[in-house]
C-alpha cells in the first residue's frame, strides 16, 4: 500500500517537475535565497516592490509574444510598437484628449501593427523574421516623426497613475501584470483559441487539415501580441512620466528572452504565460542582485548572458533526465 | 516526504537569512560612500571622469567610489539602477549623468530617502536634484562659433551643416544653438543648411557626414557637436577631407578626445571645445563630498568651463601638443570648487 502511494507521489512530483516553469522558479528561489543571505537589503519589501515593479512591463510584453512564439513565429518588432503606443499616448495627452480615448487609440495602433504583422505572415508568407524587422524599423521611425527626437512630458494623470500609482501597497503595473497573467493564462489553457494556437506550434500543417483556420489564428497572435506589447509601453511611458523617442529600444530581445528563459520554446507548441512571467522575473532579480553586490558593470552583461544560457541549458538537461528515466 | 523537507529547509534558510540581514545593519565607519553613474562605459571621456573622481577621492582620503553605468544606454535601466542602490543602504551619495528626464522620478525617490544627487555631464533640470556639475553646453557652442567665425573671416557667405547625435537630445541642442548665435553675434553671413544625425554611432555618423557633403557641393561648413566622425582614421571620410584640402570647407568640432586631435595635426579641423572631462569626476566628488560631510550650500549650476584646442594654442587655448600630453599621462588638472 505504501509503496504504491509513494510511486504515485513520485509521478505526481515528477509531472511536476517536467513543466519548465519550475525549474525557473527554482532558479528565481536559489537567487532569493542567495541574495538574502548574502546582502542586507534584498529582502526588503521596499526593494521587492521596485523590483516587481522594474520586470512587470519586460513581464507584460513577454506574455504577449508567447502567443506568438507558441504559434511557431517570432515578433522582433515589440520594443519599437513599445515605444510607439508610449510616445502616442503621451502625444495624445498632450492634445488634452479624454483619458480612454488616449488609451484606446494607443492600444490600438499596438492591436493594429501586430494585425499587419501577421497578415503579411500568415495570408502572404513573408517570414515571421524579416517582416517584423522591417516593422521595427518603421515603429521607431514613427516614434522619431512623432516626438522630432524631443522627450514629451505631458500625461493624462489618470494614465500617470497606471504607470505610478500604488493600490494596496503593491505598483499598479505590477497588479496590471497579475491580472493580466490570468486572463492569458485562461485563454491559452480553457479557450478553442488557445487550443489552436499551440496545435499550429505544434504541427502547423496537421492543424490545418484538421480544420483550424490557421491564417486567422496566426494574425490574432500577432495582433495580441502587439497589443500588450502597446499596453507595456503605454504603462512604461507612464511610470517614467516621459514619452523618449529611445523609449522601448531593444526591448524586443529581453522580452523574447524572458519567454525563453521561463520555457517557451522557440520552436514552437511549448510555453504559457507563467513561464515567460517567471522569466522575466528571474533577470530583474538578476539585475538587482549584481547592484546590491556592487558587481562591476563590465562584469553584469556577462553574468547576464551567462545565466541566460545556464537557464536555458538546465532546462534541456532536467528534461533529457527525466526523459532517460 | 523528500519534497517537504526541502521546502522546510528552504523556509529555514530564508528566516535565517532575513535575520542575518536585520543583524548586520551596517556600522558607521566615517567613510564616505559614493555612487557614480554614468551613462555607458564604453566612453573615454566618461574614463577621463572616473580618473577624477578616483584622484579626488584619494586626495580626500575618507572617500570610496563606485563607477558604474547601465548596460544599454537606457534611462529605464538607470531608473532600476538608481533605485537599487537607494535600497541597498550604504550610499551617502549619488553622482549621476542623467539619460533624460524619464530619470527624473528616480532622483527624487533618492532625494527624498535622504540620499543627495549630484548631476554631471548631462543635467536633470525638472528634477529635485541639488546641483549640476559640468560645462554649460551653450557656452561650449558658442566658442566653437567664435572659432569658426574667426577661421572664415572675409570667406564670404557661409553654408552651414550641423551633425548631432540622437536627435533631440537636450545638450547637443545647446551647442547647436551656441554654435548659431555666436555666428549671429559676430556678422558672418551664414545660412543653417541642415542638421543631420548619426545617432550617436560611429558609421552613420560618417555616413551622415559623407552622404551630406555629396548630396549638396553648396556646404562650406561643418560643426560637429560631437566627435563622431573624428573618432575613426579620415581615410573613412574622403569627400569631407577633400573638400577641407580643397579650401571649401571649415570644420569646427566638440569635444576634445585623443583620437580627435589627429584631424587638428593634420589641418582638417581648425579647433576643438570640449568639456573637462577630468573635472565631471573631480569636482563631482568634491561638490557630493563638501554636501555630505559640511552641508555646504552650491548654486543650481557649477561650472567646470570647457577646454579649446587648436594647433597652435594662445591665450585661454591649449595646443594640440600640450593636449596630446594630457592624455597621455592622464595630467589633466583641477583646483576643486569650494563652496
Amino acid at each position: 500500500m505504501e509503496l504504491v502511494a509513494m510511486n504515485n507521489n513520485n509521478k505526481q512530483i515528477k509531472a511536476l517537475l517536467l513543466k519548465p516553469e519550475v525549474g525557473t522558479l527554482l532558479a528565481i528561489v536559489v537567487l532569493s535565497l542567495f541574495l538574502t543571505v548574502t546582502t542586507t537589503s534584498f529582502l526588503t519589501v521596499g526593494n521587492l516592490i521596485f523590483v516587481a515593479r522594474g520586470f512587470s512591463f519586460i513581464a507584460i510584453a513577454a506574455m504577449g509574444v508567447c502567443f506568438v512564439i507558441i504559434t511557431g513565429g517570432i515578433d522582433l518588432s515589440i520594443g519599437s510598437v513599445m515605444g510607439l503606443c508610449g510616445v502616442l499616448a503621451a502625444y495624445l495627452s498632450g492634445l488634452g484628449l479624454n483619458p480612454f480615448l488616449v488609451l484606446f487609440t494607443s492600444l490600438g495602433v499596438g492591436f493594429g501593427i501586430g494585425l499587419l504583422n501577421g497578415a503579411l505572415i500568415a495570408k502572404i508568407g513573408l517570414a515571421p523574421f524579416i517582416v517584423t524587422l522591417g516593422m521595427l524599423s518603421i515603429g521607431r521611425g514613427f516614434v522619431y516623426v512623432i516626438t522630432q527626437g524631443w522627450p514629451l512630458q505631458t500625461f493624462v494623470p489618470s494614465l500617470l497613475f497606471l504607470g505610478q500609482g500604488f493600490f494596496l501597497g503593491l505598483p499598479m503595473p505590477v497588479w496590471i501584470m497579475i491580472i493580466i497573467l490570468i486572463i492569458i493564462h485562461m485563454v491559452l489553457k480553457y479557450s478553442t483559441f488557445g487550443w489552436y494556437v499551440y496545435s499550429i506550434g505544434g504541427n502547423e500543417e496537421a492543424a490545418r487539415l484538421s480544420g483550424v483556420r490557421v491564417e486567422r489564428i496566426k494574425m490574432l497572435a500577432y495582433a495580441l501580441c502587439g497589443l500588450l506589447a502597446g499596453f507595456s509601453g503605454i504603462l512604461l511611458t507612464a511610470r517614467l512620466g516621459v514619452g523618449e523617442a529611445t523609449a522601448g529600444m531593444q526591448y524586443e530581445l529581453n522580452v523574447i528572452a524572458a519567454a525563453v528563459i521561463g520555457g517557451v520554446s522557440l520552436s514552437g507548441g511549448k510555453g504559457s504565460a507563467i513561464s515567460a512571467l517567471f522569466g522575466a522575473a528571474l533577470m530583474g532579480i538578476l539585475r538587482n542582485g549584481l547592484v546590491l553586490h556592487g558587481v562591476s558593470a563590465f562584469w553584469q552583461q556577462v553574468v547576464i548572458g551567462t545565466v541566460i544560457i545556464l537557464a536555458v541549458l538546465m532546462d534541456k538537461l532536467r528534461i533529457m533526465y527525466f526523459e532517460k528515466n | 516526504m523528500k519534497v517537504k523537507q526541502v521546502i522546510v529547509f528552504l523556509l529555514v534558510l530564508c528566516i535565517a537569512g532575513a535575520v542575518f540581514a536585520q543583524g548586520a545593519q551596517e556600522e558607521d565607519d566615517g567613510i564616505v560612500r559614493i555612487v557614480a553613474i554614468s551613462k555607458t562605459l564604453d566612453n573615454p571621456a566618461f574614463q577621463v571622469g572616473e580618473q577624477g573622481a578616483v584622484d579626488r577621492a584619494n586626495e580626500l582620503g575618507n572617500v570610496e567610489v563606485e563607477w558604474t553605468a547601465p548596460s544599454a544606454a537606457d534611462p529605464v535601466e538607470m531608473v532600476e539602477m538608481i533605485e537599487s542602490y537607494v535600497h541597498r543602504g550604504n550610499v551617502d551619495g549619488l553622482l549621476v549623468n542623467s539619460l533624460g528626464p524619464a530619470v527624473d522620478s528616480a532622483i527624487n525617490y533618492a532625494m527624498s530617502r535622504g540620499i543627495p544627487v549630484v548631476m554631471w555631464d548631462s543635467d536633470a533640470p525638472n528634477s529635485d536634484r541639488l546641483t549640476y556639475v559640468g560645462a554649460d553646453n551653450y557656452e561650449g557652442g558658442y566658442e566653437a562659433g567664435k572659432l569658426y567665425a574667426e577661421a572664415v573671416e572675409g570667406q564670404g557667405k557661409q553654408y552651414v551643416a550641423i551633425l548631432t547625435g540622437v536627435p533631440g537630445a537636450f545638450n547637443l541642442q545647446q551647442r547647436s544653438q551656441g554654435f548659431l548665435d555666436a555666428l549671429d553675434d559676430l556678422n558672418v553671413d551664414y545660412e543653417h543648411v541642415v542638421t543631420v544625425a548619426g545617432n550617436d554611432d560611429l558609421s552613420e555618423s560618417v555616413e551622415a557626414v559623407e552622404s551630406t557633403l555629396r548630396g549638396n557641393d553648396q556646404i562650406n561648413g561643418f560643426f560637429f557637436n560631437g566627435p563622431w566622425p573624428l573618432l575613426v582614421d579620415p581615410s573613412n571620410l574622403p569627400v569631407m577631407v577633400e573638400r577641407i584640402e580643397n579650401d571649401e570647407l571649415t570644420v569646427v568640432s566638440f569635444d576634445t578626445l585623443e583620437d580627435q586631435l589627429r584631424y587638428v595635426v593634420d589641418d582638417l579641423v581648425i579647433g576643438l571645445v570640449g568639456q573637462k572631462y577630468y573635472g565631471w569626476g573631480y569636482q563631482g566628488v568634491t561638490v557630493l563630498h563638501e554636501i555630505i560631510e559640511n552641508d555646504a550650500e552650491y548654486p543650481e549650476f557649477v561650472n567646470t568651463g570647457v577646454d579649446l584646442v587648436t594647433k597652435d594654442g594662445g591665450p585661454g587655448r591649449f595646443s594640440v601638443d600640450e593636449f596630446y600630453q594630457f592624455w597621455e599621462d592622464f595630467s589633466f588638472e583641477e583646483e576643486p570648487i569650494l563652496p
